[in-house]
């Protein structure tokens, strides 16, 4: 087992003096291998302080949050070491780009290594090859981060925690800021490291096109409680939708346009742009 | 969500809620003063008495300028034992032996353990710690079972007793007023009153009103670079930044991984602000028109007539008596 | 006469980048218009020059016929007014109130007159509750809203999105997005920058950029029917119409389009 919430809640104290519940009575597993997990809810739904528990920047107000063995509840325990958590469970923040610090890219991404205490040769190795995962070669080791443009900024600050090799790894809306092209190739790159490592990756994401082609698990928060965990073709195909404020992704909402407006016996569920026109194509030629 | 109240503003309503900032602040001036012409602790005493009575006067609750006092507490606490003991002159108030003796010494350890108890759970702290210290003369005065290690003679004089006084009324007066200020008065008022009174320095140069632009808007960005600081360590955090441990080269580096990335983000929103500003037609230096105006009402003039009465009374104080 | 006009205008921050290149086109009162291009294309580059905020070292712009240039640009951008991506980065006063007060203090515009102003354009982005609410207390679509409030309270007539939805949420969005729409029915000339093709699609014009020039700038559905010109400018198509291009049945495929294009 890698996460576990159990009955998790968190608090915060709100301007009204009320407190604000940011999540409500979360119970979850997140297996250490082979999940690629899309994150999903409103603004304001609680997704965040989800993903900062994961690898215990916050403590719970009640519950546990069990991650690889250690139990992390409201009180500080002092024989764990949240650090090696933070190993173990790398967490991604939105924007991350903000994050990078030093004068050159690899110097950046050993920081992270070299604060886990490897070796300085071993995190020299250990940026070169979170550098490749990300897409980029050697030649940019030398090169200034501030220099590089939003999406390069972006893969390489990824980069900075694909270095503390964690088991999983969780991103706070990796694409917000990129454009469409630049959406994909991020979310390929994820895919490709899921794929490869089998680490468990965990992202969250507004876009339901992409949790619809990507992923194979969805876990939906509303007003932060957990409303479902399934499929996202379960998630698609159930009336819960406009109750969380979630849209259908583009593929499902155009052929469910077309069978209602010509009353078609198609199957509206299709994941690319290629089996949507086919399922159509297919219905004329039978008619 | 998680908003920062900058400075000690606390919404309330009553007449020192309305008064214009400018006359607060020109008031809390005079009264300071007046507060320093005074010869004699009855005097102070007498003002003091009409401090309290403005406070009720203006419904703010006791318990809160009391909080706003305590970070000068021990401060005050000090000035009057000094005070007590150095001063030797004038009439013998009173005279006691202090022992210092076995169970007098058990008794100190046992209230000071009684008082880091009770202060755990309560919330009277300064109460708590002025009955600590009451407690203490009174077990050297009065525990005399066991023989002495050592005693001294502790003597009260007139005169000690009464400038300890006259020191520590002073002071809460004075503390207490600008407490009110910051209390009643909303950061964005303060600067504005400030503004207002600093106007005619233009004559030399100087631009109030730019000033209270740049202290508005910084203003308004402090809780905004506090989420953004907080934000960034946390991410440094995930990557291993441990910000209450390591050694101190460590330490750098991680103070290091947290600043730059502040500075950056600043630049960017600085530029993106002016910007903004620039293409609402913003021109430094160029008159304005305000929507925030001051405005003196019926109570302001009330106030100053209070102040001037308080100031006369204290001249009067000074020359006659 | 065209109520914005760019002449053949080239900027380069440095000497050895130029980020807009030999632009021309014009703008008529009233047009909702869409500046599409991915990070980088120059785009916003483009809506600085409009509000004069960066001046070109080659060409001209007008605005409702007068040249913008430095004597020009303070009255000018009464007439434009702008929204910046980041909604952070541009709300100034410390309360709604002030913030949508910052721009006509500026013009000096008597303080009831401000009062009634303010009221009145809160009301219409639904943030006339909250006037007495700091910027740290509202979400991201709500300082959007204030800044449109703002720059309507100047009584600008050409408003200028630039990427003013890209750091929001997909609902909070379309929030905007109907603001736009409700805004250029009334009149307003509208401006919007975008990499999103999503958003686009509901402009009369659609002009692309790449690498600081105009690709193309035409009617929406002509931009549309090119499927060549987004795959050439790293631009996705929406996924509707990317379906309907696929379909061989033409009834379906125009139907299809149709729905694309009204969403």
């Amino acid at each position: 087992m890698g996460i576990r919430f159990k009955e998790v809640s968190h608090e915060y104290p709100s301007y009204s003096k009320t407190m604000y519940k940011a999540i409500q009575n979360i119970s979850l597993d997140i297996e250490a291998k082979d999940e690629f997990i899309a994150l999903v809810g409103h603004t304001g739904s609680g997704k965040s302080t989800l993903a900062k528990h994961m690898n215990a920047l916050i403590f719970p107000t009640s519950g546990t949050v069990e991650i690889f063995g250690n139990e992390i509840t409201k009180k500080r325990n002092k024989k764990i070491k949240y650090n090696n958590i933070r190993q173990k469970v790398g967490l991604v923040f939105q924007f991350p780009e903000y994050q990078l610090f030093e004068e050159t890219v690899e110097k950046d991404i050993m920081f992270g290594p070299l604060n886990f205490k490897v070796s300085h040769e071993e995190a020299k190795k250990m940026a070169l090859s979170a550098l490749n995962m990300v897409g980029l070669d050697k030649s940019y080791l030398e090169r200034n981060p501030f220099n590089l443009s939003g999406g390069e900024k972006k893969r390489v600050s990824v980069a900075g925690i694909l270095a503390i090799d964690p088991e999983i790894l969780v991103l706070d809306e990796p694409t917000s800021g990129l454009d469409p092209a630049g959406k994909h190739i991020m979310m390929d790159l994820f895919r490709e490291i899921h794929e490869k490592t089998g680490k468990t990756v965990i992202i969250i994401t507004h876009d339901m096109d992409l949790v619809y082609q990507y992923f194979n698990r969805v876990i939906v928060l509303k007003d932060g409680e957990l409303t479902f965990d399934g499929s996202p073709d379960a998630l698609f195909r159930s009336d819960i939708l406009e109750s969380n404020h979630l849209d259908l992704p583009n593929t499902i909402k155009t052929l469910k346009f077309l069978k209602d407006e010509y009353k078609l016996d198609i199957d509206i569920y299709k994941k690319t742009v290629e089996e949507a026109a086919m399922e159509i194509n297919e219905v004329m030629s039978d008619e | 969500m998680n908003s920062i109240i900058i400075g000690q503003y606390i919404p309330g309503k009553g007449f020192l809620y309305r008064l214009d900032p400018r006359t607060k602040m020109i008031s809390i001036i005079f009264l300071m003063v007046s507060v320093f012409l005074l010869q004699n602790v009855y005097q102070l005493f007498i003002a003091f008495g009409i401090g309290i009575l403005v406070l009720l006067f203006g419904r703010i609750s006791l318990l809160k300028v009391i909080k706003g006092l305590k970070p000068i507490f021990l401060l005050l606490i000090f000035t009057f034992i000094f005070q007590i003991a150095l001063n030797k002159s004038g009439d013998v108030v009173s005279d006691t032996t202090m022992h210092i003796n076995l169970y007098s010494i058990g008794a100190v350890v046992l209230a000071f353990v009684i008082w880091r108890i009770l202060v755990r759970f309560n919330k009277l702290k300064m109460l708590l710690f002025l009955v600590f210290v009451v407690g203490i003369y009174f077990i050297f005065r009065y525990i005399t079972y066991s023989p002495d290690f050592y005693s001294f003679q502790f003597t009260i004089y007139e005169k000690g007793l009464e400038m300890s006084a006259f020191v520590v009324v002073r002071l809460l007066i004075i503390i207490t007023l600008t407490t009110i200020l910051t209390l009643t008065t909303k950061p964005t008022d303060l600067t504005q009153g400030m503004e207002s009174l600093l106007h005619p320095l233009k004559k030399i140069g100087f631009n109030s009103e730019e000033f209270a632009l740049i202290i508005s808007i910084s203003l308004r960005y402090i809780p905004t670079i506090f989420d953004e600081a907080q934000k960034i360590m946390l991410a440094q955090a995930s990557r291993g930044a441990d910000f209450s441990e390591g050694k101190l080269k460590d330490k750098l580096k991680q103070i290091v991984s947290l600043l730059v990335p502040m500075f950056i983000i600043a630049f960017i929103r600085s530029e993106e602000l002016a910007d903004a500003m620039e293409s609402r037609n913003f021109v430094p230096g160029q008159k304005r028109t305000r929507i925030n105006i001051l405005t003196f009402s019926i109570v302001d003039v009330y106030t100053f007539v209070f102040t001037l009465l308080c100031f006369a009374g204290a001249i009067v104080a000074k020359v006659v008596l | 006469m065209s109520i914005i006009s760019v002449q053949d205008v080239s900027f380069a921050y440095n000497d050895d980048h130029e980020s807009l290149k030999n632009i021309s086109f014009s703008i008529e009162k009233g047009e909702w218009i869409a500046i599409l291009g991915h990070n980088g294309s120059g785009k916003s580059t483009l809506a600085k020059a409009m509000v004069g905020l960066i001046e070109p070292q080659v060409g001209e712009i007008f605005i409702d016929s007068v040249k913008l240039n430095e004597e020009t640009s303070y009255d000018l951008r009464k007439k434009v007014g702008i929204v910046f991506q980041n909604p952070d980065n541009q709300f100034v006063g410390v309360t709604v109130r002030d913030d949508i007060a910052f721009g006509m203090e500026n013009l000096s515009i008597p303080r009831e007159e401000m009062l009634e102003r303010i009221q009145f354009y809160a009301d219409k982005v639904e943030m006339g509750a909250y006037l007495d609410k700091q910027a740290s207390n509202l979400s991201g679509g709500q300082k959007q809203r204030v800044a449109i409030a703002g720059i309507l309270a100047m009584r600008s007539d050409i408003l200028i999105f630039d990427e003013a939805t890209s750091m929001l949420d997909p609902y909070t969005r379309n929030d905007i997005l109907e603001y736009m729409k409700s805004l250029n029915k009334e009149g307003f000339t509208v401006i919007m920058i975008t990499h999103d093709v999503n958003e686009a699609i509901q402009a009369d014009r659609i002009m692309i950029m790449n690498q600081g020039r105009i690709i193309a700038f035409d009617k929406t559905e002509e931009i549309l029917k090119n499927q060549k010109l987004f795959i050439e400018n790293h631009l996705e198509l929406p996924i509707a119409l990317e379906i309907a291009l696929k379909i061989d049945k033409s009834e379906y495929r125009d139907k299809i389009w149709e729905y694309a294009l009204k969403k």
